[in-house]
């Protein structure tokens, strides 16, 4: 039981977490699930130095999660999954100790919230490790205290674990590991289902306990806020062997192209570099912070940059848009929720037949709800919703399936057959089409999605970015003129979330008028024409990206970020007036090389 | 009947040694449910003996909840040694599937009343999809015992919500039903999930639930009525409970949901595993 | 408030051990099944409501809105046994509805059945009332020595309920977007009901996985017993209402159906 005590004074401060120099070693370690038969781990070696922090990048199904759960030794022994090599947590194969031992040592936090908690209230979360473990109540009564402490949850142990928020869950599940005594730490991509907000709270909480000295291991797709607090980065590859480890910069300069390959997310700004570097411009050092950009930009740039030609204008290529006739109208729109909390309040905003509009808002601030009026999904209390100049109240439920689609943020609540061509065949054979004209339809959606060798499979046996792009190519079977996607992006990997927002683009370009409701602002500012900021129930601000990102007071209150790229053109713009204001990567680059042009004309003219 | 290791592969240090029935708890178990089940027949010949004696059906009545109470008591008994083998995920498959069947069982019991109007008394036909989770989950996990924990955990949410039926009516009624199925379960020693258990199984389930409900609600009810009622019940479990929970438990199959359960390794055990 | 659930407070009955006192009402309901006049179920229910009001410090107005829905159910008891009973020896005939004879006996009997399916619902409903969930399978670990592994299941399940019933309205309306469950009727429902199964499930079963991945995680089933930061005890008032409750029951049972005959 002495091994089960705090290790910290639990009064005080927290002290510094205590172990051996490299608390995990990993040596050729390989799984294989006997369920598939299939190997996700194919000689895996790695290490971790105490108090490091170490990111594991690489693409979705490559076997991170499983890497993790070799860690905590629940792979072999709770899961089915064969491994060969070792794992050392603490200078103990995991083969060797026991589960609660091991629970104390290595602590696991996974993605979903929801799954992460097993008790009705606070107090209670915080203490069940602690009580599987046996501890006496005196003990876990201290530690219960410090551990929230450390993620900032104090004084809320008589509330509900069904009144926190999504990154409250997760800080609280944290919590309960830490309140066990562990040293390493393990997270599994802990924000993906988490708002911008949540997301910032948690990135806090790890940089404290950083600061603790805990030894972390993390996987990640929100690089840009992480970088500054990750020590190394390792990148498993797809036949599961890590591939590249080391210092952040180096493997994320040295391995542009891999990574790029993998479809795994960079920091924007790391981006910047690599898309600068094809064009012959290297940013010294490689950046991978805001503040790292600005500098090495500056260099570029040099002292007294040029006047800039057409500034403002150039290159943005979502800002002149000629708009068209209304495709929706939504005039004063409030809904109370049964339980009579108001959702929207005097909602109003127009999109533009041809616009890619983005809503954007914090969690809860009624953006799903405004969203599903407009295909008539909730019933309209209060106010006006027009579609291509029709009252939605007034349409059909075919009439409107012409008209709008709506794409769901969870594919699979939508799929309604057990193989993926007759999924796509669903509204067809509804609608009495000729066998062989759905089948031409059919084949010829399966083409442009990329889901031809799919075609005989249970949709729900279908990767994330598959059953995303399936479930958007169902709803054009029925050729929309109006796509509503709620977080099409949302849990996807690079290559997926491009894929699917290039064919957004395309669909556009076809005159399909794309409606996003989103969280992540590098998208808006990529692909969106207009956005619409819903805060609270209230449309607060409607116009082009551009516009908004002026609206430095109205970002804050709906904890909405501009993309790093944005913060790096307007801090160069104080030392440099006239530089424009930047928000893609490809903007960025042509801004850059043209003015290294102008500048090397220049040169040549004065010899 | 010693032998009820269904599952292959077990990582090392994974204790599976699930507790096997001897023939002694067999014997009770099955000797329970006859009596229970017998005890129905009893309770209508009492009352066609003495009419409407009333000390004749407290007698009777009370032999009943003697008879239920002994049932409890071996529930109990068994959850100290049964489910503490089970693993977590097994646990929670079943009491969070049990969770998810609650809207299910809501928007059900709109076309139940619906269905009122044109059914009467046969409209415990349609009252069959309430038995679905007591054939799909033993269908799932394949473990000792798991019709039972799949109503010990509806048994004590629906004490935890209320409802209709009340606490003896729901949450104990469950229980009953649950030790009806398992009992045709432990009888294959859990070996079997064919179409003739699962249907057996399911008669079973509804005829000691029909049982159950008599002295409760059916005390005042005909002979011709209670015959009715107590076919429905069956042919309505066949259907609902059994065939559509074999045919939702296949299709969740295929979604790969139950890759890492019981069915789904059984389904892979044909296939060779070879070593890597 | 939503009807029929908890509601917080710091009454006698609040006050009571949750193990205790199902206990005591699986005495009171089973005795209720003894008797099959009118009189003891009727005094039982008004006993109940009393307690609830009184003991339980809840509102009469959150009393009635929770159980009048369930009048109906009792009234439609009374309904049929009065018309399809059992044989009840002669009987006062009081009119005839087609070939159905309606008698006083048969009246009675209805009555009775009615009345006792609300002291089921009623009594029932003390117990959702006054008992914080959370303690209440606490307790069942602790003082009724259930398996914590079975209890922490039904927690989760718990849980989940309010969380399934959102998803569950989601994947009606992106049903109704692909156009199942768009037409109405028993036969569309009952179709649509079949396909909004399958999404509902699936999702659960996955979320059942990951929470069972995050609980091992955290050491949960490691040792055959655990410990609680929280201890639930059985106090001398417990012992007193589960007696006065017993007596009571036993002593009207006995009076009343003495009375009665």
């Amino acid at each position: 039981m002495t091994e089960l005590l705090p290790s910290s004074t639990g009064t005080g401060q927290p002290t510094k977490v205590a172990g051996p120099e490299l608390p995990v070693i990993v040596r050729d370690l390989r799984l294989r699930y006997p369920e598939t038969g299939k190997v996700v781990l194919h000689g895996i070696n790695l290490e971790l130095r105490r108090g490091e922090v170490k990111l594991l990048l690489g693409p979705s199904g490559a076997g991170k999660s499983s890497l993790a759960l070799t860690l905590n030794g629940l792979i072999p022994r709770q899961m089915d999954g064969e491994i060969r090599g070792d794992v050392l947590v603490n200078g103990k194969k995991t083969t060797d100790a026991t589960v609660s031992w091991l629970t104390t040592q290595v602590g696991v936090l996974f993605q979903d919230p929801e799954a992460q908690i097993a008790t009705l209230t606070v107090g209670d979360e915080v203490a069940f490790g602690m009580e599987n473990l046996k501890l006496p109540p005196e003990v876990m009564a201290e530690r219960s205290r410090d551990a929230l402490r450390r993620v900032g949850l104090v004084g809320l142990e008589e509330q509900g674990t069904d009144t926190l928020s999504g990154g409250q869950k997760q800080r609280l599940a944290l919590a309960s590991t830490l309140a066990m005594g562990v040293s390493v730490l393990v997270f599994d991509e802990p924000t993906a289902n988490l708002d911008p907000a949540g997301t910032s709270a948690f990135f806090a909480s790890l940089a404290h306990l950083k600061a603790q000295g805990y030894t972390t291991l993390i996987v990640e797709h929100k690089l840009d806020e992480l970088m500054s607090r990750v020590d190394s980065i390792a990148v498993l590859d797809w036949g599961g062997t890590i591939t590249a480890d080391g210092p952040p910069r180096r493997v994320l300069q040295e391995q542009a192209e891999l990574l790029r390959k993998l479809g795994v997310w960079k920091p924007q700004v790391s981006e910047l570099a690599d898309a600068l570097q094809e064009r012959g411009t290297t940013l010294e050092p490689y950046p991978l912070t805001i503040s790292e950009c600005v500098t090495a930009l500056e260099r570029v740039i040099g002292e007294r940059p040029l006047p800039l030609v057409a500034p403002e204008s150039r290159g943005a290529i979502n800002k002149i848009e000629k708009s068209g006739p209304p495709a929706v109208q939504v005039e004063s729109l409030s809904y109370r929720y049964p339980d009579g909390t108001l959702a929207l309040q005097e909602a109003s905003l127009t999109i533009a037949e041809g616009d890619f509009y983005a809503i954007v808002g914090p969690n809860g601030s009624g953006k799903t709800t405004l969203a599903r009026h407009l295909i008539a999904l909730n019933r309209l209390q209060e106010g006006r919703v027009r579609i291509l100049g029709e009252d939605v109240s007034r349409l059909s439920g075919k009439e409107l399936n012409r008209r709008a689609a709506y794409i769901f943020q969870n594919p699979e609540h939508q799929f309604v057959a057990l193989r993926v061509y007759d999924e796509l065949a669903f509204s067809l054979r509804a609608r009495k089409v000729s066998e062989e004209e759905i089948a031409r339809r059919v084949n010829s959606l399966l083409a442009q999605f990329g889901l031809e060798e799919q075609r005989e499979a249970n949709p729900y046996n279908l990767s994330q970015g598959q059953k995303r792009r399936l479930s958007v190519a169902t709803m054009l079977a029925l050729e929309p003129r109006i796509l509503i996607l709620d977080e099409p992006t949302f849990g996807q990997d690079r290559s997926s979330a491009s894929r699917i927002m290039e064919e957004l683009k395309r669909l556009r370009s076809q005159g399909v008028t794309i409606i996003i409701i989103t969280h992540d602002m590098k998208l808006v500012a990529e692909y969106a024409s207009r956005v619409g900021v819903l805060i609270a129930g209230r449309v607060e601000f409607e116009g082009s990206v551009r516009e908004l990102y002026a609206e430095g007071e109205l970002l804050a209150r709906g904890h909405l970020e501009v993309p790093p790229l944005y913060a790096v053109s307007r801090r160069i713009r104080e030392s440099s007036p006239g530089f424009p204001l930047m928000m893609t990567v490809s903007e960025f680059t042509e801004e850059i090389c043209a003015l290294s042009d102008m500048r090397l004309a220049a040169a040549s003219s004065t010899r | 009947m010693n032998n009820t290791q269904v599952e292959p592969q077990r990582g090392p240090g994974q204790n599976s040694a699930s507790p096997k029935p001897g023939p002694a708890i067999i014997v009770a178990g099955v000797g329970f449910l006859a009596l229970f089940i017998a005890w129905g027949f009893l309770y209508n010949l009492f009352k066609q003996q003495w009419g409407s004696n009333d000390v004749a059906i407290a007698l009777a009545t009370a032999f009943f909840w003697l008879l239920v109470f002994a049932v409890v008591a071996v529930v109990a008994w068994w959850s100290k040694t049964i489910f503490a083998a089970w693993q977590t995920r097994d646990l929670l498959l079943v009491a969070i599937v049990g969770a998810a069947f609650g809207p299910l069982f809501t928007a059900w019991s709109a076309v139940y009343t619906g269905a009122g109007v044109f059914l009467g008394p046969w409209n415990d036909l349609i009252g069959g999809f309430w038995w679905i989770p007591v054939i799909l989950i033993p269908y799932i996990v394949r473990k000792p015992g798991a019709a039972l924990v799949a109503e010990i955990i509806a048994a004590t949410i629906e004490t935890m919500l209320g409802g209709q039926y009340g606490i003896i009516g729901g949450a104990v009624g469950g229980l009953v039903q649950g030790m009806g199925a398992e009992v045709i379960f432990m009888l294959t020693a859990w070996r079997r999930y064919d179409w003739l258990t699962l249907s057996l199984a399911g008669v079973a389930s509804a005829v000691t639930g029909f049982v159950y409900y008599i002295p409760i609600y059916y005390a005042g009810y005909s002979v011709d009525l209670l015959l009715i009622t107590l076919v429905a019940y069956i042919i309505g479990v066949l259907i609902f409970a059994v065939v559509g929970g074999r045919l939702l438990g296949d299709a969740l199959l295929s979604t790969g949901v139950l890759n890492r359960f019981a069915i789904g390794r059984e389904r892979r055990q044909a296939e060779a595993t070879t070593d890597f | 408030m939503r009807a029929f659930r908890y509601a917080p407070g710091s009454s006698f009955l609040h006050s009571l051990n949750p193990s205790i006192k199902l206990l005591a009402i699986l005495i009171v309901t089973v005795a209720v099944t003894f008797v099959l006049d009118i009189a003891a179920p009727t005094t039982f229910l008004v006993l109940t409501l009393a307690a609830l009001i009184l003991l339980g410090g809840i509102s009469p107005g959150y009393v009635v809105r929770s159980l009048s829905p369930f009048v109906l159910l009792a009234f439609s008891f009374v309904v049929i046994n009065t018309l399809f009973h059992r044989d009840l020896g002669p009987t006062l005939p009081l009119f005839v509805v087609g070939s159905l004879v309606v008698s006083r006996e048969g009246v009675e009997l209805g009555l009775s059945i009615g009345l006792r399916v609300l002291v089921l619902i009623a009594t029932s409903f003390l117990f959702v009332a006054t008992t914080e969930p959370g303690d209440f399978v606490l307790s069942l670990v602790q003082q009724a020595r259930i398996n914590y592994k079975l209890a922490f299941a039904v927690l989760a399940a718990y849980r989940f309920i309010p969380i399934f019933a959102a998803e569950y309205t989601n994947i009606q309306a992106a049903a109704r977007v692909r156009g199942v469950g768009a037409s109405g009727g028993l036969i569309g429902r009952v179709h649509a009901l079949k396909r909004n199964a399958l999404p509902l499930l699936a999702g659960a079963i996955r979320r059942s996985e990951r929470l069972a991945v995050a609980m091992d995680s955290r050491a949960f089933g490691a040792y055959s017993d655990r410990t609680y930061h929280k201890r639930l005890r059985v106090a001398v008032r417990d012992w007193l209402f589960l007696a006065t409750v017993s007596i009571v029951t036993v002593v009207l049972l006995i009076s009343l159906s003495w009375a009665g005959v």
